[in-house]
């Protein structure tokens, strides 16, 4: 079953995570609702502990919800296996991480055509769509480059294009500018932008403000609850001229 | 690792009693941190303690099974002189005439004469040596032992039974001979069986017939108990001295006395029996050899062999120990790798680079020492129990000597051991000290170094002065010590090559499939890793090909240049003694009634004698009738100078007129007595010299100018014989003979007998009416239906006389299956060990990268392919690499192994000359097969078993909220 237009990309409906049991029971989640449609970048902001890496765990299908449902394209993610799940992040679903984000043994191109590589994929083709997918996020060029020999903003970019090479259109990132100055943090939420502008969709995990500006909805969680979840945020460049305003 | 306590560590060092308590602060800081990672990291901490502690076991184990299984000199003592002072020998065959010159240990270092021995004043010149006359000149108490071989029955088999002729009642023989039960002998007739001689088949009650002086001998059997022959042989008797006299003739006794007295036997006193002619072990010379050895008269003790065992040795050791750095490096680079940011801490709190290094260090000298302890202790316990066994196995040929612990070379190699992981560890330490510190605290992969610019250069040099140290080896037919310089300098600089070669590796990858470019870029990137298991697998795979090229060469010349001894296939066995072709004959029909039995006869007087007899031999006759062949262009002439040409033994120079003959011991110079059936059906003769041999003809080898006109002419005459058999003297009463005659090949001959001792055939019919003597040679065995089988081969060699032996041809027998076993076992073990460690820490270390695989949705099938990837390249480039390296010192060392100065041998004339000595060509055999299974076949079994370990799907990392 695909998403028909207009429908949510990404569905978390009523979705509880509790570890332990007893008295060392941890409600990391309770009863969180959330939709991400086509085209949509939704942030998550909240403080330390409050839930934000466990919603996006459970989002991208690496842990699973005590009760509630995940559904990603409309599949519910509870009933796929291991191989269901990898096939999963293959084809649906990118990730970017603060760390933990590129091969260093494989250049920025073949990170990126790695998801299809995996997929079966014939290199050639593999690499044409990986080449055009870090098109998309401005750094081509750095097609033939190893990671390090990279900057972390444009590994990023590169994590970003990888995230979402080929038919992939969800990104799931969590605090991807965390290692980055703020020009180039902002360099990167912007190539994010854009990408969701061009139809994909995103889940941005946050803790500053002026990054959650770049995306359509905020939602705000303290200790595993939606406290607050704002509409249509201010136009990105006027938040840059007043970072406070949140 | 604890942080704060590199700090501390620091703190104190600093506040320390200058230069040392700086140093000593830091190692005691260090080794802390060492001890917790080490318990922290148990996988990692035990398999440094197996890599350095399995090789320092395997040493440890051989040292002291060595040691133990040799008996030197000072063990020897209670086992050849009980508790005397010493034990006097006589020199030469019980006569002792000839002044002795001996060393300090006069049975291992041997011992000359020199010139007429020193006389007693009243003694005559060839009197016997008796107890009496022993004692007058040491002193003391005098005591006859001595050892002899009988041989007993035992059912129907023949044993040979060692025994120890000794007065076990004498409290000075205590050490040399134990009772265990019953009684010691009393009379000459009374024996005591050991556990040795009960195991061969002997009784240990009631009587023994032996086989003694030619006729039986009833013994009883009063005791059981332990003796020793020799200083490493048990005895399976023990009996009186008195019971020689019954056992042995009385010029074939040897003879020893034990002198007891409170005296030790001085060094001085040793020369002074030796000027008499009486050999002398002594227990104070044993005790202090310094005297003897100092001596100028005595020939250094070390022997040429000795010291290449020990060079051999120490190369081996100093090889393990290579591999030992190259298997454990790897271990120490991920240790040092996983600990960069604890490390980069400590020195962004002010530990110095020396003190960073200290911290990868101390893991090294920890897991070090504790290998090298724990591998020695295992080791000697592992060689003590070794050498038991083998003791208790029917394989071995010596008993061993007491336990033996080699403490200080034991030791040695627990130190060098501990050496060893030291420098494992020190390229890691050393890369540690020299962190990017910024870039590891924030948390950035660290950037791969480029391999500095001089190190393939000095490689590829010293890589080529090794090739052309060995190319110079090859040309000049080579000496080993230059071929072991070459290849060691050819290692080395391989060795250097490495870290270069694999960045190329990683650069190869482009265009290969995911996995194999993941793992051949991982290969480039983490060299810290990835040389040293790429030189560890290289070493292995240098040593395999250099010993299976050299070995497989040397079993191809030894094929090349075999002699088959007979038929193939058949059995001959050879006796000595009355009557001795009969009784063969009947243990060959009772034991294998298959076999068709042929005696070999030969024109002439058997020559056999008893080589351990020093008397004649009674049954020669005084003078014998020889025949010769002449050749054709020769007239016959009267007998004297012009038939006897002389010969040369071994090289077998032809007379100028005789062909071949009885009297002649060269190659195909006799003439075979074969009687019509056995001529069809052994020999497979045609009609028509079936039809030469019928008619009183004789058949001659090709090449013996001996047919003319079919036939031959035959030379007969009457020789004196010596008391060893061999017709001396000139011709007489010459007959004169010309019988029909045609020629035979070779290869026909050679179905008859010993190959290349027949040179002519007649029958026996043609030997009688010319009133040839003959004798029986051999008996050939043949079985119809094939190969005499090895069990009747056992068979018949357990129950043949005395003085009668089977040999049955089987052509060139090769070892080269169990070698290469032994061979691929070992170094194919080394090669998987060093690639399965580099993978699994390259699996390890690779963590963080699996995860980001995970997250892109790679399955567990991936994660298997990358380890088998890794694994696969590891093993691949290191056998290839070891491939290249090894086939220059194996084609060097197979040349002068395999270039051997023979003489040339003419198989038609057997004549050899050494006129064309040297001409054998080498003989460079490559074993591609063996090669290629260690070069292809280890690296994917290497990968399989990696991709196998792989239980799990990769895990992406969940993140903390």
């Amino acid at each position: 079953m695909s998403a028909s237009a207009g429908a949510p990309l990404l569905e978390l409906i009523r979705v509880s995570r509790v570890h332990g049991e007893g008295a060392t029971e941890v409600h990391a989640l309770t009863d969180v609702s959330l939709q991400v449609g086509v085209g949509e970048l939704v942030a998550v902001m909240g403080p330390s502990g409050s839930g934000k890496s466990t919603l996006l765990n459970l989002a991208g299908g690496l842990d699973r919800p005590t009760t509630g449902q995940v559904r990603i394209d409309g599949r519910d993610v509870a009933g796929l296996s291991h191989r269901g799940l990898a096939e999963l992040r293959r084809r649906k679903v990118g990730f970017v991480f603060q760390d933990l984000n590129l091969i260093p043994s494989l250049t920025a191109a073949e990170n990126a055509a790695l998801p299809l590589e995996l997929d079966g994929v014939g290199v050639r083709q593999a690499r044409a769509s990986a080449l055009e997918s870090l098109g998309s996020v401005g750094v081509a060029e750095l097609a033939d480059r190893f990671p390090e020999e990279m900057s972390g903003g444009q590994q990023q970019r590169v994590a970003i294009a990888r995230a979402l090479v080929g038919e992939r259109r969800l990104v799931l990132a969590d605090e991807p500018t965390g290692a980055l100055d703020s020009h180039t943090g902002e360099s990167v939420l912007r190539v994010l932008r854009a990408r969701c502008d061009e139809g994909a969709s995103g889940l941005l995990v946050t803790h500053e403000a002026r990054h959650a500006a770049w995306a359509d909805r905020v939602v705000f969680l303290r200790d595993g609850v939606v406290v607050d979840t704002t509409g249509a945020p201010p136009a990105a460049e006027e938040l840059l001229d007043h970072p406070s305003g949140v | 690792m604890d942080e704060t306590d590199a700090g501390a560590a620091g703190r104190r060092g600093s506040r320390g009693a200058g230069a040392f308590g700086h140093w000593y602060a830091g190692w005691r800081s260090a080794l802390r941190l060492a001890r917790r990672d080490a318990s922290k990291h148990r996988g990692r901490g035990a398999l440094v303690v197996l890599l350095v502690g399995l090789p320092v076991l395997l040493i440890s184990a051989g040292l002291t099974a060595f040691a133990t299984d040799d008996v030197n000199p000072v063990e020897s003592l209670p086992r050849v002189m009980g508790q005397a002072q010493a034990v006097v020998s006589l020199s030469d065959a019980g006569v002792a005439a000839q002044r002795v010159l001996q060393g300090p240990y006069p049975m291992d270092g041997g011992y000359g004469t020199a010139g007429p021995a020193e006389r007693e004043p009243g003694v005559p010149k060839r009197a016997p040596w008796t107890r009496e006359r022993v004692q007058r000149l040491t002193g003391g108490t005098v005591l006859s032992t001595t050892t002899t071989v009988v041989r007993a029955e035992v059912g129907d088999r023949q044993v040979h039974a060692a025994a120890l002729l000794v007065d076990g009642r004498q409290p000075v023989t205590r050490g040399m001979a134990s009772l265990t039960s019953g009684r010691w002998p009393r009379t000459a007739d009374e024996v005591v069986v050991t556990p040795e001689g009960a195991a061969a088949g002997l009784p240990t009650s009631g009587t023994i017939t032996l086989a003694a002086r030619g006729r039986p001998t009833k013994v009883t059997v009063v005791g059981t108990g332990t003796g020793w022959a020799t200083a490493t042989a048990h005895a399976d008797l023990v009996a009186l001295p008195a019971a020689e006299e019954a056992w042995e003739a009385p010029a074939d006794r040897p003879q020893s006395f034990l002198i007891a007295r409170s005296q030790p036997v001085t060094w001085s006193g040793v020369k002074q029996l030796n000027a008499h002619g009486l050999l002398v072990e002594s227990r104070a010379v044993f005790e202090h050899p310094q005297e003897a050895q100092a001596d100028p008269d005595v020939p250094p003790a070390e022997s040429e062999s000795d010291i290449v065992v020990a060079g051999i040795v120490a190369l081996l050791v100093v090889g393990i120990l290579l591999e030992t750095v190259l298997l454990a490096g790897p271990a120490f680079a991920v240790s040092a790798s996983r600990q960069r940011r604890s490390l980069a801490l400590i020195a962004s709190n002010g530990a110095p680079r020396a003190q960073i290094r200290r911290y990868v260090l101390a893991q090294a000298v920890l897991l070090g020492v504790f290998a090298a302890v724990v591998g020695a202790f295992l080791g000697v316990v592992a060689g003590l129990l070794a050498i038991r066994w083998w003791a208790a196995s029917s394989h071995a040929m010596n008993a061993p000597g007491p336990v033996d612990i080699p403490v200080w070379e034991v030791l040695g190699v627990g130190a060098c051991a501990s050496v060893a992981s030291l420098a494992a560890a020190y390229l890691p330490a050393r890369g540690a000290s020299r962190l990017d510190l910024i870039g590891v605290l924030r948390g950035q992969g660290v950037t791969a170094r480029p391999v500095p610019r001089g190190l393939p250069v000095i490689g590829l040099v010293l890589a080529g002065i090794g090739g052309a140290v060995l190319a110079m080896n090859i040309a000049n037919d080579g000496h080993e010590a230059g071929i072991a310089i070459g290849a060691i300098v050819l290692v080395a600089g391989a060795l250097m090559l490495i870290p270069w070669l694999l960045s190329c590796v990683g650069r190869l990858g482009r265009r290969l499939p995911l996995p194999l470019r993941m793992a051949t870029r991982d290969v480039g990137r983490q060299r810290g890793r990835g040389a040293p298991a790429v030189a560890a697998v290289m070493v292995a795979v240098t040593a395999l090909t250099v010993l299976a090229i050299a070995n497989t060469s040397d079993q191809a010349q030894a094929r090349r240049d075999y002699q088959p001894q007979a038929p193939m296939g058949d059995g001959l066995v050879h006796g000595g003694g009355p009557g001795w072709p009969s009784a063969v004959a009947a243990v060959v029909h009772r034991q294998a009634p298959a076999l068709d039995v042929t005696p070999v006869r030969r024109v002439g007087i058997s020559q056999w004698f008893d080589p351990m007899s020093t008397s004649p031999d009674s049954h020669l006759p005084t003078s014998t009738t020889v025949v010769r062949l002449q050749k054709a262009s020769c007239a016959v002439s009267p007998p004297g100078a012009r038939g006897k040409s002389p010969v040369v033994p071994g090289y077998g120079s032809v007379g100028r007129c005789t062909a071949l003959g009885s009297d002649r011991h060269d190659r195909r110079a006799s003439i075979g007595v074969v009687d019509l059936r056995s001529a069809r059906d052994l020999l497979h003769l045609t009609d028509s010299q079936v039809d030469v041999l019928a008619r009183g003809g004789i058949l001659v080898a090709p090449g013996r100018e001996a047919v003319h006109d079919e036939h031959a002419t035959v030379l007969a005459g009457t020789r004196r014989v010596t008391e060893y058999g061999q017709a001396v003297g000139s011709l007489r009463d010459p007959r004169v003979d010309r019988i029909a005659a045609a020629t035979v090949s070779t290869a026909t001959l050679d179905r008859f007998g010993l190959a290349g001792d027949t040179g002519a055939l007649v029958t026996p019919a043609t030997a009688a009416s010319h009133h040839w003597p003959t004798f029986t040679d051999a008996l050939q065995l043949h079985d119809p239906g094939g190969p005499v089988s090895s069990g009747d081969e056992d068979a018949i060699t357990q129950h043949l006389p005395q003085n009668a032996f089977l040999q049955v041809e089987r052509g060139f027998q090769s070892n080269l299956a169990l070698l290469y076993s032994l061979l691929f076992g070992v170094f194919g073990t080394l090669v998987l060990v060093a690639t399965l460690i580099s993978t699994a820490l390259a699996q390890a270390e690779g963590r963080a990268d699996l995860g980001t695989l995970a997250a892109v949705g790679a399955t567990k099938r991936l994660r298997r392919a990358v380890a088998g990837s890794q694994a696969f390249v590891v093993a691949l480039v290191g056998s290839l690499l070891g491939l290249v390296v090894g086939f220059v010192p194996g084609v060097a060392l197979a040349w002068p192994l395999t270039v051997e100065h023979m003489g040339s041998y003419d198989p038609a004339t057997g004549n050899t000359t050494l006129a064309d000595a040297g001409a054998a060509a080498p003989v460079i055999d490559i074993p591609w097969l063996v090669l290629a299974a260690v070069v292809i076949g280890v690296p994917v079994l290497a990968a399989l078993l990696a991709a196998a370990a792989i239980r799990k799907s990769p895990e992406v990392t969940r993140r903390a909220a």
